[in-house]
């Protein structure tokens, strides 16, 4: 269990098992707030890698609170800024 | 031919004279007198529990100001704590911008947040100064004589030529006119403070009840005596009301007329930037930045697309004109990855400055809401003068004459004694 918590579930903002557990006894009630506590969901892949185990774990230390899902946002998948960027601006 | 103006965040009226900026000053040392040790030397006397409707960053703060005062505090939060505008804004704990009216209780607010991250509540604060651009020599002449008008108000601010600015910012485009400057402002992380203060406050035996709605009130006489939740009831000596844009319905519950209402505010958040290289907050080009203390550049703005309602999606057409003004100003991050556009709702007010005091008609009832999209950096200086207006309504403490005549303006129910008919509808 304790080589458990070290396990990373979120490898952009680098948020472990045991930092999620932590987090839910700490008081947080769903994935959003886990998200708010650790960062976890918060970088580049914005959880497309790590949503579904941060899903899974949370729902396993907070049920059923913790099976709320994480926000999708805009643009969904990193895009450069120069790509948005609107043509014949003054 | 001179551009559209794109100042941001600059309320300062042009009118104003030195009479004005005088007496933001005064202003200020009436506060300072009063809140300026609010942290590290709290005025006590409080008694009894107070419940605090609200967990947004005004309640949290509040909460904890209360509790130094010595009152035993519940708190009260529909959903998630910090979950709204509270979670979701720019970052910025700031002086320089706001009118002469509210510049003294955000001046309170940069000493009270320096004060609570000396005493170990910490929110990632650093005083980062705050830099607002000109892009043309209107806008420039602008901002120098807003900051004649800033200096004579005590606020310590700088004009910077173009090129000092660029010193400042090496990565902004070079067809600045300079910027105003004011050294003591600062930038925090909204999750970090509320994480910080909801584990004082829990150290203080607070009561946190989140994912718990308010459903109504008991009340005897002009007193409110409990507040009931879908989770049964709180019992109440005092209650502070401080739900944001969602204030107003929860007034309504007393037959109050608050005067706020919602409105979207969009912000968009880039990958890391490892490198230190946006250090001050900035405004200007219609937007406002910063790059916060994990690297990624966060920038946000208002315009014609928001909507004043509770609705917080991003739109496509605030995405790319906030991504292309940010460009205009800082072309060399084109190829810097957009990973995440997000909103809140912000508590716009009529006159745009808050509902702060007793609500009219009740003993014990205060309100702190109305921040009207500056809620995070009034947040210390709004939870100090709430908990003092909570123990001025219980007669624990009295406001000195000074204070008195600065909340008098503030008063929560102003508005509802417009005429009728003058916009504001019958229904609650």
């Amino acid at each position: 269990m304790s080589r458990g918590r070290e396990l990373v579930v979120c490898r952009c903002e680098e948020v472990t098992v045991g930092d999620v557990q932590d987090a839910v006894r700490a008081g947080c009630r769903t994935l959003q707030e886990v998200k708010m506590a650790t960062r976890a969901g918060m970088g580049p892949c914005q959880g497309r890698v790590c949503r579904t185990l941060l899903e899974r774990l949370a729902s396993l230390e907070a049920p059923p609170a913790g099976a709320a899902a994480l926000t999708k946002r805009l643009p969904v998948y990193p895009v450069p800024l120069g790509q948005l960027e609107e043509e014949g601006q003054p | 031919m001179s551009q559209p103006r794109r100042l941001t965040l600059l309320k300062v009226s042009p009118d104003a004279g030195p009479e004005a900026a005088r007496a933001a000053a005064a202003a200020y040392q009436d506060l300072e007198a009063a809140f300026g040790d609010a942290v590290a030397r709290p005025a006590r006397g409080g008694e009894g529990r107070l419940v605090v409707v609200g967990g947004g960053i005004v309640g949290l703060m509040s909460a904890y100001f209360a509790s130094l005062r010595g009152y035993r505090v519940a708190l009260v939060e529909r959903l998630s704590l910090v979950g709204a505008a509270s979670g979701r804004n720019g970052g910025g704990v700031l002086a320089l911008g706001h009118t002469l009216e509210d510049l003294p209780f955000n001046r309170l607010s940069l000493r009270l947040w320096r004060q609570l991250d000396e005493t170990g509540v910490r929110g990632e604060l650093v005083r980062t100064g705050h830099v607002m651009l000109a892009f043309s020599e209107d806008e420039a002449e602008t901002l120098r004589s807003a900051g004649e008008l800033y200096r004579a108000a005590g606020l310590g601010v700088e004009w910077l030529a173009p090129d000092e600015v660029r010193r400042l910012l090496p990565h902004l485009a070079g067809t600045q006119h300079g910027g105003l400057h004011c050294p003591e402002d600062a930038q925090a992380y909204p999750f970090r403070i509320a994480a910080s203060l909801q584990a004082r406050l829990r150290d203080a035996g607070a009561e946190l009840l989140t994912h718990t709605a308010v459903t109504g009130f008991r009340t005897d006489g002009d007193s409110v005596t409990a507040v009931l939740t879908a989770a049964g009831e709180v019992a109440a000596d005092a209650v502070l009301l401080c739900a944001g844009p969602w204030t107003a319905g929860v007034g309504a519950l007393l037959g109050l007329q608050l005067a706020v209402r919602p409105r979207r505010s969009q912000i968009l958040v880039t990958e890391r930037v490892r490198e230190r290289v946006i250090d001050p907050f900035v405004t200007g080009n219609a937007i406002y930045l910063r790059q916060t203390h994990e690297g990624n550049l966060l920038f946000g703005g208002g315009g014609k697309w928001e909507s004043y309602s509770f609705d917080t999606s991003s739109t496509a057409a605030a995405v790319r004109r906030i991504a292309t003004r940010f460009l205009e100003a800082f072309p060399a991050f084109r190829g810097v990855q957009l990973i995440r556009a997000f909103a809140g709702t912000v508590d716009l007010t009529p006159d745009s400055r808050p509902l702060l005091g007793r609500a009219e008609g009740w003993r014990n009832v205060c309100v702190a809401s109305g921040f009207s999209g500056h809620g995070f950096g009034w947040s210390a200086a709004a939870g100090a003068l709430a908990a003092a207006c909570v123990a001025h309504a219980l007669g624990h403490d009295e406001p000195t004459p000074g204070v008195a005549r600065l909340l008098e303006p503030l008063a929560p129910c102003r508005h509802a004694a417009l005429p009728a008919g003058d916009g504001g509808g019958a229904t609650a």
